[in-house]
């Protein structure tokens, strides 16, 4: 494996004290560069994972490394630098203008009583092109459509010009068109030298765009290694509790359940 | 300002929209110090002002600092509750929330009652119990152990209001009907018919120093605005920029508020305006919010002095063109939220 950018090392998370745990004894370790896929079922901790690797949570137990250094050793604003977050979904208030939006992704580059420069505005504009939103930048981000609005997400934390970007479950909100675009843009940025990790319970989605997959059940790391090796319909099977046939269609790996 | 910034036609369109408020304001500025009722219902002339005395003290000893605080009054509170529709989320959010407002009327009513009615105590008692609706609310929050900031925030300054709130009742009870308890409702009413120089001095400054606090940290407050996690993962300080930002925007609604009263609705609409002229992005918004604000208010106590022989005091008249403005915003669809 390459030198790793993100190690979670015997994790244990509770979201309160006393409370069932969400994750227990998961360790993982991702290499720098390609798309790892944390695969599992609904409610399985993925977007818990997610979060402790932002530090927005903090472990009960165990350590989180960043590029070989503790979580906790980096400042906010560093961390803002090195890592960054694609929600789900994010609820809008306020109607900001696309490339206002993107714009919010130059944050850990500027100071709290600073203003994004000339430099920031190309870097969140050269971000809205990536995605394919250029021309609709001065458009208000409550009047695009849901898979635009995916888009633009992706926008802002491509303008944090983050190494290592975390995307929760990208795919779930878009249809087919847009499934496919997401992944063409997210093979891009790979090929720019990106680490991306995504979580999905879609192993077709998984399969088509992941180097490797972490399967994830019951808050524990089930099985981890290349996807060739790992999505296997008995392991998948394992995973879902249903039984799921790995198959392979004009040389794509498909998936077959009951 | 970069040229991709400058050549935007939104940044444009603002700009155009600073100035022309910029000299709107200063307008009416000048005409509030003008009109009135004095020698005859008007406006006066510089050249009365030059030769009248009493002219010359009713523009400088009484309209003047009254104009100012008007500005201090609508620039902090439409300031605040930009800020705090931003970090709650929630854009039907304004000043007096999380016991701020209650705060301060429990404290001028103590003061009225209890306390001794001089304006110094009243004003001291109606911001020491606005500071202390905040601090309360934000420990309760701190205790709450379910929901998000924002959400246990909400809670928090529901149930500190509704405490002040019934304290004040206790009080309006026990006030002597004949004098203590009308003082009490003209000053709930809100108006700035006492203000002086003195008021001037102390509030005017500590509403400058937020003030530019807040058009400092302005751009910052789109990012605040986002979702906890969102604004973590944007390497924000989630907790401790809002109590910083939070405390500013109470800090000028508590001073203005122990002066002039309780003055409704501006903190809530000219949030709402400010969004529609200039957009959401706060570093238009928010500058633009406190113009209106100051804008809004002059005109306000204007029109709750000039037309009628008494004062109409200021609430009422901000209240019901509020509630008139509120409703046809709303109805014109263009109040920018979805939920």
């Amino acid at each position: 494996m390459n030198e790793a950018i993100l190690e979670f090392n015997s994790l244990r998370f509770a979201y309160q004290q006393g409370s069932a745990l969400v994750l227990e004894d998961f360790s993982m370790q991702i290499g720098r560069g390609g798309v790892v896929a944390v695969l599992g079922p609904n409610g399985t901790g993925k977007t818990t994972m997610l979060m402790l690797a932002l530090g927005w949570l903090t472990p009960a137990a165990g350590t989180i490394k960043l590029l070989g250094q503790p979580l906790a050793q980096y400042a906010r604003r560093e961390l803002g630098q090195k890592i960054s977050l694609v929600p789900q979904f994010e609820p809008t208030f306020f109607d900001f203008s696309l490339i206002d939006f993107a714009l919010l992704g130059r944050a850990p580059y500027l100071g709290s009583f600073s203003m994004p420069g000339p430099q920031d505005y190309e870097i969140a504009r050269q971000a809205l092109a990536k995605v394919g939103m250029a021309e609709k930048a001065e458009r208000s981000v409550m009047n695009i459509s849901g898979g635009e609005h995916q888009l633009v997400l992706l926008a802002r934390s491509l303008a944090q010009q983050t190494e290592l970007m975390l995307l929760d479950e990208p795919t779930s909100h878009l249809d087919i068109k847009n499934k496919s675009r997401l992944l063409a843009i997210l093979r891009e940025l790979v090929a720019e030298g990106k680490t991306i990790v995504f979580t999905t319970h879609e192993p077709d989605v998984a399969a088509m765009i992941a180097d490797s997959v972490i399967m994830v059940k019951g808050g524990r790391v089930m099985h981890a290694g290349r996807v060739a090796d790992v999505m296997t319909g008995k392991n998948l099977s394992e995973i879902y509790d249903t039984r799921i046939e790995a198959g392979e269609y004009a040389a794509r790996r498909v998936f077959l359940w009951d | 300002m970069s040229t991709a910034q400058a050549d935007s036609g939104p940044v444009r369109r603002a700009r155009m929209l600073f100035v022309g408020l910029g000299a709107l304001l200063v307008v009416i500025f000048v005409l509030s110090l003008l009109a009135g009722r004095y020698p005859s219902p008007g406006l006066l002339s510089i050249e009365q002002i030059q030769t009248d005395q009493m002219a010359y003290n009713i523009v400088f000893r009484m309209r003047l600092p009254r104009a100012l605080l008007a500005v201090a009054v609508g620039m902090s509170l439409a300031a605040a509750g930009t800020v705090m529709q931003m970090i709650f989320g929630n854009p039907l959010v304004d000043p007096g929330f999380l016991g701020v407002s209650q705060g301060a009327a429990f404290g001028a009513g103590l003061s009225i009652v209890f306390l001794g009615n001089s304006p110094w105590l009243i004003q001291g008692s109606a911001a020491f119990f606005a500071c202390l609706g905040l601090i309360v609310s934000y420990l309760v929050a701190w205790k709450i152990r379910y929901g998000s900031w924002v959400l246990r925030l909400i809670l928090a300054g529901i149930c500190v209001s509704a405490i002040f709130t019934s304290l004040l009742g206790v009080i309006k009870y026990a006030a002597d009907p004949t004098s203590q308890l009308a003082e009490l409702t003209f000053w709930l009413l809100g108006g700035l018919s006492a203000i002086t120089w003195q008021e001037v001095s102390i509030v005017v400054p500590l509403v400058a120093f937020c003030l530019t606090g807040l058009l400092l940290f302005r751009w910052r407050l789109n990012i605040l605005a986002l979702k906890d996690s969102t604004a973590f993962a944007l390497g924000a300080s989630t907790s401790l920029e809002r109590l910083f930002i939070l405390a500013l925007a109470v800090i000028a609604t508590a001073a203005v508020t122990a002066v002039s009263g309780l003055v409704a609705w501006v903190g809530l609409i000219m949030p709402h305006l400010a969004r529609r002229l200039f957009g959401a992005d706060a570093r238009f918004a928010l500058p633009g919010s406190m113009l209106l604000g100051a804008v809004t208010v002059l005109v306000c106590d204007s029109l709750s002095r000039v037309p009628f022989a008494a004062e109409i005091p200021l609430g009422i008249v901000t209240s019901l063109f509020g509630a008139l403005f509120f409703m046809a915003l709303m109805t014109s669809g263009s109040v920018g939220v979805k939920k």
